[in-house]
């Protein structure tokens, strides 16, 4: 991810919208991006996102530059998901996912590497968030452990074994699924 | 080399942030488990970066510059909250405690060269932990007394603070009593004390207190002298007739983390305690053992509540109410009769002087004997019945008893006789522990066509084996509900206990619960028809016009069943958006779209022209109701727990779902 320059951020603390709005433009396919893979639901990672730009609005007189602008508002993005987590968490939550098969809106018959894609993704959707989120932000999104690190507010040595017990708990799930599917 | 070493290793290898050992690389090899999963985590990484399947990010710009011009705005209009009086003060406390800490940390790091990462300051009680705590500290309950100081301020000009002292006495599972001794000066022995009392041992109930007095009639009231009201065969946990325990443990005020926040420890009548925040209306239930009956001061719906929570029991030490900041308040206020009230001081307050667990009260104390004029509800107790060394035999008991039944044990069953008004055998069972408690109702021969003790809007969820519940959240008056339709009647499952527990419980019972009979759904009139208990989509299928959905809700708030209006040249679609824990006011945000409609004429000479997404819309503040036209389509949005900036903010943040884009079902 690239930074933005010091002055756009500097204009944007100044209240100069135009500055903010550039920055917003910047940045809205990343934090979405990040967004849709911890929700996993398209319409909460727009919610999500919006929700994390205005809470960056607020919050961008506190940023001193001491870590990246990216590291910064994804932090921010990573609140704001677990706030709407949190919100759904107890409660039988479709995703759009779900839905779209439930529905039928997908093609009959899909072709095999969907198949997979299909049941990769409902895997990490059903990832524990402490597992989701380095999984994401590192193999997703290809950040760095330390930049994972720094982000998650987690040490690197945990980031690691979070990695390594998100890749098995996916295989684990891929081959229960495959199973199931093959009976 | 055990394989979860070398798999770490591996795993970190991919990811460029540790080298793959001689020793890592042998195991590898020789390992048909490690080698699957180093080639099945290749192939994972194959798919995710290179998923075409993500949707494509929608261009965010326009709604985010719209939110922080309306942040702007409403900032500027005061409508943005100031800090908090109490949340600053414990800001105020942790900044200088903070600072000895920082003192100390510093002084640790420069004499031991060691690093202490500091984290982001975080409460000290999450708000999603209170519920769960909650729900424990209320099973283990057995007794209960306590004494509160409670002070009112600006009841009238003449008597503009008042005192009162309140004693609770509580004994598992349904013996209550609340005493509240008026000890107020009065100008005059003309003025009516509230001095209140409310007894039950859960058969009997009985209020005894003042009738509320209008506040121009004061201090005459033309209702002097003290009234009863007395209830005999009570059914379990009856929802008419409650026991307002929110001020022993606030289980329907806090029964969801979205409804409160944690402001921060503090230190009450010298026990820790957890300050927890939030609106007067999502508070209101703490106020209950007061309000049964007397005279009281209103409050505005968006005051804030402060309530600290005893950090050991997470019983209620206090709370306190201030008022809302902002202009629509203050126009309340004058509307009222209330002085000018400052957001920073407490306009009520109610505090722990002692309570005990040590001794459960005697069972005396909860006794009443209802006179004559007792409303009569109709339950007939009879012996609970009991599974002997098996199943329980057939009849009422082997359908109702559930299989999970969340710790809590057997307390009354019984049914009511068949009468007039409810010409169907109708049995309940109730279970409690502590003053936690659900109730399985069965009704046979049900002659409405409606699901029994849910409304329209009840949410339809999904039960363990595929069955179907229709949910309800709890109101001030009714506990959360689920509803089951079943080829054994009609079941209702009714509870304190959080909405998780409540679906457990009903997922097990016996009958499998099935959809609601689509006729059901249908009510005709001369005037035209109303179908409810559909889905957004299905409803908007439905809908000659292109529905819209909020992109914004207020925190926790989402969409329920839809249902369809159609009158003579209209159709119409309300929406209904509820939190799913509880919706005090029992009705939530609803959002009204029909075609074939124009704006009514005015009702009230409180309505206001406002603008709503550039269009002229009308306010009604009585009503809580924003109403507009954009272009032939009328929609109107109401709330009552919500002011106009919320309603407006919701309003312009309609659009298109994403679904009905190009959707099949979505065509008029």
């Amino acid at each position: 991810m690239q930074e933005p320059e010091p002055e756009t951020i500097g204009r944007a603390q100044a209240g100069d919208l135009r500055a903010f709005e550039s920055l917003v433009r910047a940045y809205q396919n990343d934090v979405w991006r990040f967004a849709y893979h911890l929700t996993r639901n398209a319409n909460a990672a727009e919610d999500v996102a919006q929700e994390a730009f205005l809470r960056a609005y607020r919050a961008i007189g506190s940023y001193r530059g001491t870590a990246r602008f990216s590291s910064w508002l994804l932090r921010i993005v990573r609140n704001c998901a677990i706030d709407a987590y949190r919100k759904t968490r107890r409660e039988t939550v479709i995703s759009e996912e779900d839905m779209t098969r439930r529905g039928g809106l997908s093609s009959a018959v899909d072709p095999p590497d969907s198949v997979e894609r299909a049941r990769i993704s409902d895997a990490i959707r059903r990832l524990p968030m402490p597992l989701r989120e380095p999984f994401v932000v590192i193999e997703i999104l290809g950040f760095t452990y330390e930049e994972a690190s720094t982000l998650l507010g987690t040490r690197v040595g945990t980031i690691k074994s979070r990695m390594h017990r998100a890749r098995a708990a996916l295989m684990e799930a891929l081959v229960e699924k495959e199973v199931a599917d093959e009976m | 080399m055990r394989c979860e070493v070398a798999q770490r290793r591996l795993s970190a290898a991919m990811d460029g942030a540790a080298s793959v050992s001689p020793q890592v690389d042998a195991h590898r090899r020789s390992c048909p488990v490690c080698t699957r999963f180093e080639e099945a985590a290749w192939r994972i990484r194959g798919v995710v970066r290179f998923d075409v399947s993500i949707p494509l990010a929608p261009d965010l710009v326009p709604a985010v510059m719209q939110r922080v011009q309306d942040y702007e705005a409403d900032r500027m209009l005061g409508w943005i909250p100031e800090p908090h009086p109490v949340r600053t003060r414990l800001y105020r406390q942790r900044f200088a405690l903070a600072s000895l800490v920082t003192g100390l940390i510093i002084g640790i790091v420069l004499t031991s060269g060691g690093v202490v990462q500091i984290g982001t300051e975080r409460p000290e009680a999450n708000a999603e932990d209170i519920p769960r705590e909650l729900v424990r500290a209320a099973k283990k309950l057995e007794g209960y007394r306590a004494t509160l100081d409670v002070t009112e301020l600006h009841w009238t000009r003449a008597v503009p603070r008042r005192a009162f002292v309140a004693t609770l006495l509580f004994r598992t599972p349904e013996n209550f009593r609340v005493e509240v001794q008026d000890t107020t000066r009065y100008p005059s022995p003309a003025w009516p004390r509230n001095d209140l009392l409310l007894v039950t041992d859960g058969h009997t109930w009985q209020a005894t207190g003042p009738d509320p007095c209008p506040s121009a009639a004061l201090p005459v009231c033309p209702r002097h002298g003290s009234v009863t009201h007395s209830i005999r065969n009570r059914i379990p946990f009856d929802s008419r007739s409650s026991m307002p325990t929110d001020a022993i443990v606030p289980m329907t005020v806090l029964a969801a983390s979205d409804r409160v926040e944690v402001i921060g420890p503090d230190r009450v009548a010298g026990r820790m305690a957890v300050a927890v925040d939030m609106t007067y209306q999502d508070g209101a239930s703490l106020f209950q053992y007061l309000r049964f009956l007397g005279s009281w001061r209103p409050f505005y719906p968006q005051d804030r509540v402060v309530l600290w929570l005893d950090e050991e029991t997470w019983f209620p030490l206090k709370y306190e109410v201030f008022p809302a900041p902002g202009p629509v308040r203050s126009a309340w206020a004058s509307q009222t009769g209330l002085p000018r009230e400052s957001p920073d001081s407490p306009v009520f307050t109610a505090e722990a002087r002692s309570f005990s667990l040590d001794d459960a009260p005697p069972a005396g104390l909860f006794q009443v004997r209802p006179g004559p004029g007792a409303l009569d509800e109709g339950f007939e107790d009879s012996a609970f019945p009991k599974p002997r060394g098996g199943p329980y035999p057939p009849g009422d008991a082997e359908l109702m008893a559930p299989r999970v039944t969340e710790g809590l044990t057997p307390w009354r069953y019984g049914r009511f006789a068949r009468t007039d008004l409810r010409p169907y055998r109708q049995t309940e069972m109730a279970y409690t522990m502590g003053l936690s408690w659900f109730t399985v109702t069965r009704v046979v021969g049900w002659n409405q066509r409606g699901l029994f003790g849910v409304g329209a809007f009840a949410e339809p969820v999904r039960l363990a084996k595929g069955g179907t519940g229709y949910y309800e959240p709890a109101t001030d008056v009714d506990p959360r509900r689920l509803a089951l339709h079943t080829t054994d009647g009609e079941f209702l499952v009714a509870t304190n206990l959080p909405r998780a527990g409540l679906i457990r419980i009903a997922s097990s019972l016996a009958p499998k619960g099935l959809p609601a009979p689509p006729g059901w759904r249908v009510h005709r009139w001369s005037g035209g028809s109303v179908v409810d208990g559909l889905s957004l989509q299905q409803a908007a299928a439905r809908i000659p016009f292109p529905v819209l959905i909020p992109s914004y809700l207020p925190p926790g708030y989402r969409v329920g069943p839809a249902q369809i209006v159609r009158t003579k040249g209209a159709a119409g679609i309300m929406l209904a958006f509820r939190r799913p824990a509880a919706e005090l006011d029992g009705f939530g945000l609803r959002l009204y779209q029909a075609s074939g409609q124009s704006l009514p004429p005015p009702t009230g000479a409180d309505q206001q022209v406002v603008m709503v997404g550039g269009q002229v819309g009308r306010w009604s503040p009585q009503d809580h109701l924003l109403e507009w036209m954009d272009g032939s389509i009328y929609r109107s949005l109401q709330g009552p727990e919500f002011d106009l900036g919320t309603l407006v903010h919701v309003a312009e943040s309609l659009r298109r779902p994403r679904a009905q884009v190009g959707s099949p079902e979505a065509s008029p």
